[in-house]
């Protein structure tokens, strides 16, 4: 490498074997870790080898979808394109993904749904339009720079949030300002479109989801301290928000998948943990 | 000073002059690019105060130095879709905090790195490949040559030289979701599993890699 100097160009980094293998690696890590997770809790997941492991026999989840937040790609035309927590349309092989703030889940905004049928599928490429998507939600420091806007953020401490609390410190009540539980109910009420499904099911599922749910959206009063200085502001995906992305180009009839949390571990939660032990 | 940007007038969080700058930066790498700002562009509250939500475009012919080599290239997310009924998934649900304690207890296993050997290209780089950036070189004419491994090229599996262990980085998350999906014909309650991490070490040795062709580009 070092004989090559002012030769080597983007094409060459973007086409060589260190960054193709990193790309495929981090994929497959992705993969391992979701297999080992679910083969240590007893969870059912489809598997595969990895074909590219050392070890022959080590085993993968295999992906239903996958989104990158950083991406580098070779383009038509001669061009070597960055991205950065966006995600091409196009590109898409089963939906796009956003991930949200981590008490308000992770979305998948469908492709084309045209001849696909199966449950869960999200739909693939769009064509070959170039919308970008977003791939997280927008982080903001402090909301009240917003306040003029039609923004609306979702914040907590994330320790705060029941079903994150996996390795968190004990919650600081005086740190978030939960919503009253008839607020979540209602909210809960307006995600399920229950027509048609068994009452006695819908009402575990309800009761189960309004014991564990988090409290979300957060309402906070703009009171002067009311807010953690470590709280988290995630732009909640509102009417305006999408109503935005569709005047944008996106093709809001293809619809999204909402999924919820049940439980997740935050590697910051494992850092404070480390930390304090 | 917007030259090199394009949609910064639509992003929906009003950008400030840092993350402005930034962008700027980030495009007058090189003449012949083009950085696009989407509409969800913002500076992220992190110390590094990271600008997130843009795309740039740089000729293939331009120099390597062009290319913002981010240190968590390739970070994403991954979803899978778990073979769970829906008795089953009612029942982790009932027993939420037994959930909560055996995914911790499996996370926190992987988490734990002592003993356990890295992914690293240096160490993990397959056997065979076709092309490499490494070895590389330029003949007196400065046309850049690729080593090629003629009994492996093009045909052979790609496999690791080496075992590493899978790694959650920092940002990353991996939990269990579920999603009922309705259609006319049926229902149906849907577990899923989801990750977001990168391979932090081999994802800095790239970086470190990528600025050392750049420092070199630069002596020359």
């Amino acid at each position: 490498m070092g004989q090559v100097g002012a030769s080597c160009t983007a094409g060459c980094v973007c086409l060589s074997e260190e960054l193709q293998w990193l790309r495929s690696a981090c994929s497959r890590n992705r993969c391992r870790l979701i297999f080992n997770v679910c083969k240590a809790m007893g969870l059912r997941v489809p598997t595969m080898l990895d074909y590219n492991a050392c070890e022959r026999q080590t085993r993968m989840a295999i992906a239903t979808t996958e989104t990158l937040h950083h991406d580098l790609l070779a383009q038509r035309r001669d061009t070597v394109r960055v991205l950065n927590y966006c995600s091409e349309t196009r590109r898409a092989f089963n939906g796009s993904i956003c991930v949200m703030a981590p008490w308000d889940g992770v979305w998948i905004f469908h492709g084309c749904m045209q001849g696909v049928d199966q449950c869960g599928d999200f739909g693939a490429a769009s064509g070959n339009d170039h919308l970008l998507m977003p791939t997280a939600s927008p982080q903001v420091k402090d909301r009240s720079t917003f306040l003029r806007t039609q923004l609306t953020f979702s914040v907590a401490d994330p320790g705060q949030c029941s079903s994150m609390q996996i390795w968190a410190t004990e919650p600081r009540p005086s740190h978030v300002v939960l919503v009253q539980k008839a607020v979540v109910n209602r909210d809960n009420d307006e995600t399920v479109n229950t027509d048609g499904l068994d009452a006695d099911v819908i009402e575990a599922f309800r009761s189960i989801m309004f014991q564990q749910a988090c409290p979300q959206p957060f309402f906070v009063p703009d009171i002067p301290g009311a807010i953690p200085k470590q709280a988290h502001h995630h732009l909640i995906f509102d009417e305006f928000v999408l109503e935005s992305m569709t005047k944008r180009g996106w093709p809001r009839t293809q619809g999204m998948t909402m999924l919820t949390p049940m439980a997740c571990a935050l590697y910051d939660h494992w850092k404070n943990k480390a930390d304090s032990s | 000073m917007t030259d090199f940007l394009e949609g910064s007038d639509s992003v929906l969080i009003p950008l400030g002059q840092h993350p402005l700058n930034t962008l700027n930066d980030i495009g007058r790498t090189h003449s012949g690019s083009v950085v696009r700002v989407s509409p969800f562009c913002h500076e992220h509250p992190n110390n590094q105060r990271e600008v997130r939500g843009w795309v740039m475009d740089v000729p293939s012919d331009a120099p390597a130095h062009a290319l913002p080599i981010s240190f968590n290239l390739f970070d994403g997310v991954t979803v899978v879709r778990l073979e769970m009924t829906e008795p089953e998934v009612f029942q982790l649900m009932q027993n939420m905090d037994d959930m909560k304690r055996r995914l911790s207890s499996a996370v926190d296993d992987i988490m734990t790195l002592d003993g356990k050997k890295r992914a690293t290209w240096a160490r993990c780089r397959p056997s065979a490949f076709p092309q490499s950036l490494e070895r590389a070189s330029r003949d007196n004419e400065g046309v850049v040559h690729f080593l090629r491994d003629d009994d492996s090229a093009g045909s052979s599996p790609i496999i690791d030289s080496e075992e590493w262990a899978p790694e959650l980085s920092p940002d990353g998350f991996i939990g269990l979701y579920h999603h009922w999906h309705r259609s006319p014909m049926s229902s149906r309650l849907c577990m899923y599993a989801v990750c977001q991490s990168y391979l932090p070490k081999a994802c800095l040795e790239f970086a470190d890699l990528a600025h050392q062709v750049l420092d070199l580009a630069h002596q020359v």
